[in-house]
């Protein structure tokens, strides 16, 4: 029973994460439309950021996460611009375009620093202890400021002006250009916005999964499950969903085959299509 | 209708016509040599293609296995430099030069395939390396068919499976278990451990020939977790070993993934327990991230990074200063294996792997004192190829301001009892005698099942 | 009589019939020209390649992209693998039951995927694709897990069957004609100029126009996508018995987005397109292999470079050009003669 509750606490902190990892996803696909398979990749460049900046700058770990943000809102909407945009009205083209950075980024990556893993410490250490309950207080701190972030982002979309530009873009885009909001900078501001997101994401994940070369696609396929389980375009539905598949996954590996344990996301992923495609917070008319 | 239709239909009929005759003409040729027959014995020159004799490195140029690639690669390149610069390969009095290629695994069945077929239709016949699992399993009996050897650590699923033209170089767990369960039972003082195994056939007969001796000597597994080359997040399974109060860790997979397993125990309050480390654990790769537990582990396999000849230690040096890297136990595979390959040429006086491979087992005899992985010899079976006589050391991490150059990762434990212990099939083959009094040597039936 | 031609150029059996017809020339040619082993293994590589993108071009064709492609040609590779090694039957019967294993499998994906808009269909494909990978990883006992299945029967060693020419994959004639034919089906579907192809093609243009004629989007849809798994079977396990092993990375979601990149690549809509596409993303990283990440940053490069030049794909845009000069040519010569062609 104890070990049932320090699994179901693992996953709630690890869900935590992933929520953070997909919201950038989500904000993508429900304002921008946009398929992104590009997606993990500037995830995992996040992280190598965070890792460059602490171990040229020897910055406090915030302050470089803090850093790895910024410069990957500056990549994301230089990218946005470049490559995003003018690609825009063809889906396959965007694809393509994903592809190749697919393949690009781990290449480039492990070109410039090698492909042996690296480490982005946090210094928080120590563990609460409370009989078979143990965590790591990183974990929980790690998951705090993720918290923060995406409370300080739905705080953003539902309060402030700028935020309600947005999701009246999301909603639509004609309609939001008639009232005089242009779609494009919103789209480039969006991009770099998520782009840093999932950046402060890999580099908080990696205190512990370390920075390495091939975290792109495990990145990816979490950020589409948790995505569409939770509905896109949904702040509150990638918390919820990612917590479940958080909570999934650590229970899976513990209870269940641990060989069958990385099909539990995707089950539930086939799961959610087949009962309520819209995902947990997803609006009905997007999913069939 | 008129002259189009006649056109398009004479198109038509000039199209399928043609295609047909092709098709018969290709039907009633001949048949002429196809990959299928063995040659055997009889060409001594088989492997010799514009005056040299190339060993191809199989290995993933792409991706992030190329840690295990470079060093395997110049290893095989400088036993091919060493024999050219001594006058080259000597076959029937004449001299031949010998290349190292390097091709594409790809780290899956399909590119490994291919480029193997590449590298035999360019008239190859030697391939070392292999990473991947797929890759050995997809080459059993297609290099047969093509009369090419390969030497390897890994060679796919059982590992011993049937094919006689491979030259296996790692020691067999079957043979070594005990020796591993007495050492973190008897010198460790171990006794409850928790062990995560990478989910395969691997993974499997490191754990289980382990656990079954380790609870023999009365000590205690309290987990058995697996974990897949993609998981990147440990906790759960390293948190549930807390109620179980483990006081040892065995890590059964190497590099990348095993050294984020062991910082993630050592994060999750695993600071004080030793680690036992399988797999290619490679000083390129933990010297920057095992700060946290690399001074308590100990490695429980083979000998191979054990660096203490002068000879060794030339070698180390050249790699850092071409590649900047430092030696690992695929370099002395790779080493080794290619020189073992080369001497039983010569001494067969043939570049036909059926040759060689019978000639193999004398070749690493009569060679013994030059082998950087102090082989004493090799052991042939009836169909399932040649096994290096590897010896087995348990060995202690050296700390990482080491100078890996001039010294190995590795120090062997002081105790003699775990040192050189034969890590191959016992019994019946000649010269083989026990040092480590308690281990159990495989029965006649076991022996039977597993060489046939 | 140029409205005739007009209408003969584009309707009937014929043109497709021609492109089927230069395709299998092509394939016995270059399976003459290119006589190593290796050479014919990459040839029989690309003519699997283009089964699989025939397949996913008619799904395509009604308006839906799938990532099981190739996860599709790995349960017909891995249930005639299995039939290999474990019964006595021979390889005809085990190419046949993987094919309809693969197509039973597609059927049931696409039932599910009934009620699915675009999107989440292709999110659903993926899912699938990663369960089997994760299923056949770890079902050791029957699918070898990590290292796969070997042993497959080949083609060259059924006898009776034996195309026997120097440098093995004996085969590839075999191989050759079921993708010519099967070539000719799938573009005489795509191009619609019969009536399940004007169904495929209503569905793709336009969900709502193709209802209110009383085709059912849903029904075709299905009906496309278990025939484009039927092909993915088909492919799947005779490269199995060519290669000799069924292996879980050749049949992963990587292989299965590169099955789209050749649909994307050389354009969706017409056989040379698609064969183009498939020859070219089977030889390219082939070629590609030779350095450090090379591959990684060839192909890289290569997507991006495409999505780039490309609009709809090689041939649509090499069809463009031609236009272009052509209407540019028409359009110098009216100026001179001041004569338009009305």
């Amino acid at each position: 029973m104890a070990g049932l509750v320090l699994q179901l606490i693992n996953g709630v902190l690890l869900g935590g994460l992933y929520a953070l990892t997909a919201l950038g996803l989500t904000a993508q696909f429900g304002v921008m439309r946009i398929v992104n398979f590009a997606y993990g990749t500037l995830f995992m460049v996040g992280g190598y950021a965070g890792w460059v900046i602490q171990s040229t700058l020897h910055t406090p770990y915030v302050l470089t996460v803090v850093i790895a943000m910024a410069i990957m809102f500056v990549i994301g909407t230089g990218l946005e611009f470049v490559a995003f945009r003018p690609l825009r009205a063809s889906e396959e083209r965007t694809i393509l375009l994903g592809l190749g950075i697919m393949s690009l980024g781990p290449a480039l990556i492990i070109l410039t620093f090698g492909s042996a893993n690296q480490l982005l410490p946090s210094g928080v250490t120590g563990l609460f202890e409370s009989g078979p309950i143990v965590v790591a207080y990183e974990r929980i701190a790690t998951v705090a400021l993720a918290a923060v972030l995406i409370l300080a982002v739905a705080a953003f979309v539902k309060f402030t002006p700028a935020g309600r530009a947005v999701r009246a873009v999301a909603d639509d885009p004609v309609r939001a250009g008639l009232l005089g909001i242009s779609p494009k900078p919103v789209y480039n501001i969006t991009f770099g916005v998520t782009t840093a997101l999932s950046g402060g994401a890999a580099c908080l994940l990696a205190t512990s999964w370390q920075v390495t070369p091939t975290i792109d696609s495990a990145a990816l396929l979490i950020s589409f499950v948790v995505v569409i389980v939770g509905g896109i375009g949904s702040i509150a539905g990638t918390l919820v969903a990612g917590v479940l598949i958080g909570v999934l996954t650590t229970l899976g590996q513990v209870y269940v085959s641990q060989a069958l344990a990385p099909a539990a996301p995707f089950a539930a992923l086939i799961l959610i299509l087949l009962l309520r495609p819209q995902g947990l917070f997803g609006r009905k008319t997007r999913a069939a | 209708m008129g002259t189009s239709d006649i056109s398009r239909r004479a198109m038509l009929s000039g199209t399928a016509a043609g295609s047909l005759a092709l098709l018969l003409s290709a039907c009633t040729r001949d048949s002429g040599g196809s990959t299928g027959a063995s040659t055997g014995s009889g060409n001594p020159l088989l492997a010799i293609s514009n005056g040299a004799l190339s060993f191809a490195v199989c290995l993933p140029v792409s991706g992030a296995f190329t840690t295990v690639t470079v060093p395997w690669a110049q290893a095989v390149k400088y036993a091919a430099d060493e024999r050219n610069e001594a006058g080259g390969l000597k076959i029937k009095g004449k001299s031949y030069k010998v290349t190292a290629p390097m091709i594409d695994e790809g780290y899956a069945a399909a590119p490994a395939l291919a480029s193997a077929q590449k590298f035999f239709s360019q008239g190859g016949h030697y391939i070392g390396g292999l990473v991947s699992e797929e890759a050995p399993t997809a080459l059993l009996g297609v290099n047969e068919q093509a009369d090419a050897l390969i030497s390897t650590c890994i060679v796919g699923n059982p590992s011993l499976s049937k094919n006689n033209l491979r030259l296996f170089g790692d020691s067999l767990t079957q043979a070594t278990g005990s020796m591993r369960a007495h050492f973190a039972y008897d010198e460790l003082k171990l006794r409850k451990i928790a062990t995560i195994e990478l989910k395969n056939s691997w993974g499997a007969s490191y754990q289980e020939t382990f656990a079954a001796a380790f609870k023999e000597l009365g000590g205690e597994i309290v987990a058995r977790d697996y974990m897949d080359v993609t998981d990147t997040d440990f906790t759960a399974r390293i948190s549930g070993w807390k109620a179980f109060s483990p006081d040892g860790i065995y890590i059964i997979i190497g590099n990348s993934p095993g050294i984020t397993i062991a910082n993630q125990a050592a994060q999750l309050g695993f600071d004080s327990q030793p680690f036992l480390l399988e797999g290619a654990w490679d000083p390129n790769v933990y010297k920057t991230t095992g700060a946290a537990f690399i001074d308590r582990s100990y490695y429980v396999s083979q000998y191979p990074y054990c660096h203490t000849t002068s000879a060794a230690v030339k070698l180390a040096q050249k790699l850092h200063d071409d590649k900047n890297l430092f030696v690992t136990n695929w370099f002395w595979q790779g080493y080794d294996s290619t020189r073992m390959v080369l001497d039983a040429m010569e001494l067969a006086n043939s570049t036909d792997p059926r040759d060689v491979i019978s000639a193999l087992p004398e070749a690493v005899e009569k060679g013994a004192s030059k082998w950087l992985i102090k082989a004493p010899g090799a052991v042939a079976t009836k169909e399932k190829g040649v096994y290096l006589k590897t010896p087995v050391w348990m060995a202690k991490f050296r700390p990482l301001d080491t100078d890996f150059i001039n010294e190995s990762p590795l120090v062997a434990v002081d105790n003699a009892k775990y040192a050189n212990v034969q890590g191959w099939l016992p019994a019946q083959w000649k010269g083989y005698s026990q040092d480590l009094a308690d281990v159990q040597p495989l029965t006649d039936a076991e022996l039977k099942k597993l060489v046939g | 009589m140029s409205t005739v031609q007009a209408t003969r150029r584009t309707s009937g059996i014929v043109p497709h019939l021609a492109e089927a017809g230069a395709l299998m020339v092509v394939g016995l040619a270059a399976y003459f020209i290119l006589t190593s082993a290796y050479d014919r293994l990459i040839l029989s590589n690309a003519l699997v390649n283009v089964l699989l993108a025939l397949g996913l071009a008619l799904t395509l064709r009604t308006g839906r992209i799938s990532l099981a492609q190739a996860t599709l040609a790995g349960v017909g590779a891995y249930v005639s693998a299995w039939l290999s090694v474990n019964t006595t039957m021979s390889l005809f019967m085990t190419v046949v039951l993987g094919t309809l294993a693969a197509g039973v499998i597609g059927l049931l994906i696409g039932m599910l995927g009934l009620r699915l808009a675009g999107f989440y269909f292709v999110i659903a494909t993926l899912a699938f694709s990663q369960v089997f990978t994760v299923v056949v990883g770890a079902w050791q006992n029957v699918t070898g897990g990590l290292n796969g299945i070997v042993g497959v029967l080949r083609f060259n060693s059924v006898p009776g069957f034996d195309f026997s020419f120097s440098g093995g994959y004996s085969g590839y004639v075999l191989l050759l004609l079921i993708v010519v034919v099967l070539a000719y089906v799938v573009t005489a579907l795509m191009t619609g100029r019969n009536k399940v192809g004007r169904r495929l093609i209503a569905v793709g243009d336009n969900d709502l126009i193709a209802t209110s004629v009383g085709v059912h989007p849903a029904l075709w849809r299905t009906v496309a996508f278990a025939v484009g798994s039927l092909i993915a079977g088909l492919a799947g396990s005779i490269q199995a018995s060519y290669l000799g092993v069924a292996a879980p990375s050749t049949y992963n979601l990587n292989a299965s987005v590169l099955v789209l990149a050749m649909v994307f690549l050389g354009g969706k809509r017409s056989l040379p397109g698609v064969v183009i596409g498939a020859v070219a993303l089977t030889y390219i990283p082939e070629w590609a292999r030779f350095g450090p990440q090379s591959q990684l940053l060839i192909s890289g490069a290569f997507f991006v470079v495409i999505a780039f030049l490309l609009p709809n794909g090689l041939i649509p845009t090499a069809g463009r050009i031609i236009r272009r000069v052509r209407n540019k040519k028409a359009q110098e010569r009216a100026a001179v003669t001041g004569v338009t062609n009305g």
